[in-house]
């Protein structure tokens, strides 16, 4: 069976879009290939800047053929008493083109119905293939995508060529006008012209012949091994950061490291500008000592051979003195006063065109601070630092480091507080404060610095939301849903019982806006929908979720306990049990009920020992609940289930005497109360096939990659 | 080579492409984005190809002559082709051996850069081009001018002539930058980026300039509500340089810079509005030009509609 190759070439494609789309790429193959009934054999993809290739092993040359019944006309309408073919048998046959004496009878739900067993041939897949491979490139998504020359296609940068081979035959794929070949072009400058490829197994081999290593795996470890190599002939170790080093595998054809050096004064600068100006800035790794401390060295990617690398070295050197001149520069203006010198200055600066100037912010954050060092009882020193942290938190972002390199905002304030001299608490606060800065990146670690972190980001949210800037779908431009995650990590980290209602009334309050309560209740159901993400992505299943949520009301602490108790108690045997309980109680629940259990009122003693056991285990699952520990807290409820179940099986619950009936109604709504200090448990779905993705956030992503493969 | 010689080869370069040559606009700009033959002339069907240094002015990163790398005016070599050609990368990288750049011997990288001027309702996707690590061009696929979708796409190519020339000459400041055989940047230059930057950010008089603003703004309505989009534009191009010149002397709130953004943005998306039902009525000139006159030479445009014939 023949090989299938794809590739699609481009200009130079972003780096991050890559792997997206050899994801999709791949899946909307595998798509096509069912839809269409073709077998295939293993799939690969190859991404590289100015490629996207998929190579598929195998792939039959036909259809599967294809075996299908179409139900016609009644038995009794299709054939005549001596079973000959009626005028609607025939006419049935026709229109599915076979025979009319081909035509079979079936009983389908107790009917007979005439049947036409239709075999469709399959077709060459050379002959299918080339309009489902173009739509399936039509349907990447990225990013961002542009439109170019006269063209309306639109794709991540322009396509160039496409090479689309079935064993050695081209498949005549087109997508933007460009129709398929089977020429690719190599290296930008080691390449030399266009370049025929035989087939799919010579892919790799003939695109490395014209200076390009197409499989990203390679590149990656070019680069790692040879930027190792060079670190240690100067007694280093490379900075291999990982998003660094994924731009530089998906950004380089042939990658080649070489090393290059800076003026040790340099190093007096602080660590994370040096880093940034070569990270960030020049894409270059550092290099460290076996201490950590960076060396004057650094370890540029450049896309190329190793030939005239001295040309290349002296002039990314060249680049790099400039760069740190600068910064240097940036230091010695800044360090002439003190961090809170520069305070005046954020009456310049804006948040946000509606939300004000950073000075505003400032002063909502020591209000807000002070607020939630009252709420936690915090002692004076840490109160001291939380209000010196807020004043100092903003002013760096009018300093000229932060204003040439706006993603050290937080790190430079952090440092020039500590040459200040403020207390080391303070000056990491102001440090930590941004974080998480990213998906992966980690909540902060000190108290003041993680309590400043939730005062700014609940300030954002309350701020963006008042004036109607609510993320939808996937656009966030004010990053609301990390600043919502970081709030979630936070109070769970130090495990604070906030209010977080209360907590964005005060927030609301320092904007001295008139908001309605909407605002706030947008916010905390904004912060509990992504607190119910995290927990679901902490594999919890998404109904126990939602049984903790519903009776946590706004303190997320008590919401992720609840979530991970009952996470942990749904699969012991009793919990069937604890269910079964609360679904018989409130099932039967209703408005007739009784303001308040009246014990006088009970008739047998099944109502007494419920009543019993509802507030024995009340007072117990309360304290359970107080110490936090949830779990004690489902245990301590197992006692008010043989009472439940004793009462249905010795009572008439709905007694024909009102005042009975409403008295025992209320001792199940008792009961049922007791059950819900833990959890409302009629979100759970119960059985033994309970639902892992149903509507759940995995579900989503499913439905995507489905969508996407498309 | 010196600083003229990079002009010179660049021009020579161009015009065989065959660009028009354009001269400098004689107005301040911030970029050559706002000469008209760039900012109009990308917007409608009318093909178009255009090659010209354009001064550029931006008082906030005027340094009185004393930051190596920062300059009040800087020139700019901007390169505007209508529609995007299939090869262009290429030709653009061949425009470099011009300069005396051997690619084999450097690290030339496109680098993902997505570009916005939000006063200009203009957006585009491309790269910064970097060579050993210098940035030394933008490359833009202009996608909206004026707020309004172009179509044909243009590809802007803005070589940072300065850039190009301290990196070919390896001076560390620009004003060592040979200008021409004997003579420095330095000594052409220095003197006007100290007077500039003492201008924009000492003396220039606020309340002329707000002034100034309100006045240009409003010569600019009532030029358009004549229909006359190239003067109107002129006054667009004043309001953005005065606005340029308040923010660079500190003298605008953040309240006002939102507004007065908008505003010029409003401007901006009418002047593009009136230029292409102004060329409509005039039959989109430059179509018939290409179609007669350049018959012999242009290539066949590729058609990237679906389904188009393959020849």
């Amino acid at each position: 069976m023949p090989d299938l190759l794809l590739e699609i070439g481009t200009e130079e494609l972003p780096p991050h879009d890559i792997a997206p789309a050899l994801e999709q790429l791949a899946e909307g193959t595998r798509a096509a290939f069912a839809a269409l009934r073709i077998d295939a054999g293993p799939l690969r993809t190859y991404g590289a800047p100015r490629r996207l290739a998929l190579v598929c092993t195998g792939v039959a040359s036909r259809q599967r053929p294809m075996v299908r019944e179409v139900r016609g006309p009644a038995a009794r309408a299709a054939f005549d008493a001596e079973g000959h073919p009626t005028q609607a048998a025939i006419g049935f046959a026709r229109g599915q083109g076979i025979p009319v004496e081909r035509l079979q009878t079936r009983e389908v739900e107790g009917k007979r119905y005439a049947v036409a067993v239709v075999k469709e041939g399959g077709r060459s897949s050379a002959q299918v293939l080339p309009e489902a491979l173009a739509a399936v490139v039509v349907r990447l998504s990225f990013s961002k995508t542009m439109r170019w020359g006269d063209g309306d296609a639109r794709f991540a940068r322009p396509i160039r060529w496409i090479v689309a081979l079935l064993g050695r035959a081209v498949l005549r794929v087109e997508v933007a006008g460009v129709q398929a070949g089977r020429t690719t072009r190599g290296h930008r400058t080691l390449g030399g012209g266009p370049r025929p490829v035989p087939g799919a197994q010579a892919y790799a081999r003939v695109l490395k012949s014209c200076g390009v290593i197409v499989d990203s795996g390679e590149r990656r470890r070019v680069i790692v091994v040879q930027a190792t190599t060079l670190a240690k002939q100067v007694a280093g170790m490379p900075v291999l950061d990982p998003l660094l080093l994924h731009e530089l595998v998906m950004g380089t054809e042939h990658p080649q490291v070489l090393r290059g050096a800076f003026d040790r004064e340099f190093l007096a600068l602080p660590g994370p500008v040096l880093v940034t100006v070569m990270q960030h800035h020049q894409k270059y790794f550092a290099v460290e000592d076996g201490r950590r401390q960076l060396l004057p060295y650094f370890l540029a990617v450049r896309d190329g051979d190793d030939r005239h690398l001295a040309t290349v070295r002296q002039g990314h050197e060249w680049v790099l003195r400039a760069r740190l001149a600068d910064a240097r520069f940036f230091f010695q203006e800044d360090h002439r006063r003190r961090l809170e010198d520069y305070l005046p200055r954020l009456d310049g600066l804006l948040l946000q065109a509606q939300l004000g100037t950073m000075a505003e912010k400032t002063r909502r954050l020591v209000t807000l601070s002070r607020h939630v060092s009252g709420l936690l009882l915090l002692d004076g020193r840490s109160t001291e630092a939380l209000l010196r942290a807020a004043t100092l938190s903003k002013a760096d972002l009018v300093t000229k480091m932060v204003g040439e390199f706006p993603e050290l905002q937080g790190v430079i304030g952090q440092i020039y507080a500590e040459l200040d001299g403020e207390p080391p608490e303070v000056a990491r606060a102001i440090g930590e404060h941004y974080r998480p800065t990213r998906s992966d990146d980690a909540a902060p670690k000190t108290q003041v610095g993680a309590l400043l972190g939730l005062v700014d980001k609940v300030d954002t949210l309350v701020g963006v939301i008042g004036v109607g800037l609510v993320p939808t779908g996937s656009q966030d431009p004010y990053g609301l849903r990390r600043a919502a995650q970081g709030i979630v990590e936070i109070i769970q980290m130090l495990r604070l019982r906030i209010p977080l209602r209360a907590l964005a009334e005060a927030a609301a309050a320092g904007y001295g806006r008139t908001w309605g309560p909407e605002v706030i209740d947008v916010l905390v159901d904004f912060v509990r929908q992504r607190l119910r993400a995290v927990l679901i992505d902490q594999g919890i299943r998404y109904d126990l979720v939602d049984a903790a949520l519903a009776v946590s009301g706004d303190d997320l602490l008590a919401a992720a306990g609840r979530a991970q108790a009952l996470s942990a108690f749904a699969v012991r045997p009793e919990f069937v049990r604890l269910y079964v309980a609360y679904d018989r109680a409130s099932r039967i629940l209703s408005t007739e009920a009784a303001p308040h259990v009246d014990p006088e009122k009970f008739e047998v003693p099944a109502e007494h020992r419920l009543h019993e056991a509802a507030m024995r285990v009340s007072s117990r699952v309360r304290a359970a609940i107080a110490s936090g520990d949830y779990l004690l807290a489902m245990e301590e409820l197992m006692p008010l289930t043989e009472p439940v179940d004793r009462i249905f099986d010795d009572v008439l619950i709905m007694a024909p005497q009102p005042a009975v009936r409403a008295n025992r109604l209320a001792l199940l709504r008792l009961a049922v109360d007791v059950f819900r200090l833990v959890a409302d448990f009629s979100k759970v779905v119960a059985g033994d096939d309970q639902p892992r993705t149903a509507n759940g956030e995995r579900h989503a992503r499913i439905t995507k990659r489905v969508q996407a493969a498309r | 080579m010196t600083f003229q010689d990079v002009v010179m080869a660049l021009e020579g370069f161009w015009a065989a492409q065959g660009c028009v040559i354009e001269q400098p606009y004689d107005a301040e700009v911030g970029a050559g984005t706002m000469h008209p033959a760039t900012f109009l002339r990308a917007l409608g069907p009318e093909p178009w190809r255009v090659a010209f240094v354009q001064p550029s002015r931006r008082p906030a990163d005027g340094r009185y002559g004393e930051n190596p790398n920062r300059l009040f005016k800087h020139y700019q070599y901007q390169v505007v082709l209508k529609p995007s050609p299939d090869d262009i990368q290429d030709t653009y990288l061949r425009s470099l051996a011009e300069v005396g750049i051997r690619l084999r011997e450097h690290d030339v990288r496109f680098l993902e850069d997505d570009w916005e001027a939000p006063t200009l309702g203009a957006s585009g996707l491309g790269w910064q081009v970097f060579l050993d690590g210098n940035e030394i061009t933008q490359f833009t696929y202009f996608q909206q001018m004026g707020g309004l979708e172009v179509k044909p796409v243009s590809v802007e190519i803005t070589y940072g002539l300065e850039r190009i020339t301290m990196y070919i000459q390896r001076r560390s400041s620009v004003f060592d930058v040979e200008w021409a055989p004997g003579i420095t940047y330095g000594e052409l230059r220095r003197q006007d980026e100290a007077e500039q930057s003492a201008y924009g950010f000492d003396r220039a008089d606020v309340e002329a300039l707000r002034g100034g603003f309100g006045a240009s703004e409003a010569e600019a309505m009532r030029l358009l509500d004549a229909g006359l989009v190239l003067p109107a534009y002129d006054q667009v191009l004043k309001c953005s340089h005065l606005f340029n010149l308040l923010d660079a002397r500190g003298a605008i709130t953040v309240a006002e810079r939102t507004t007065l953004m908008a505003r010029s943005r409003q401007l901006a998306r009418r002047c593009a509005e009136r230029y292409v039902a102004k060329r409509e009525e005039l039959g989109f000139p430059l179509l018939q030009v290409t179609a007669t006159k350049k018959a012999g030479r242009a290539r066949p445009a590729t058609r990237r509609a679906g389904g188009a014939a393959h020849a």
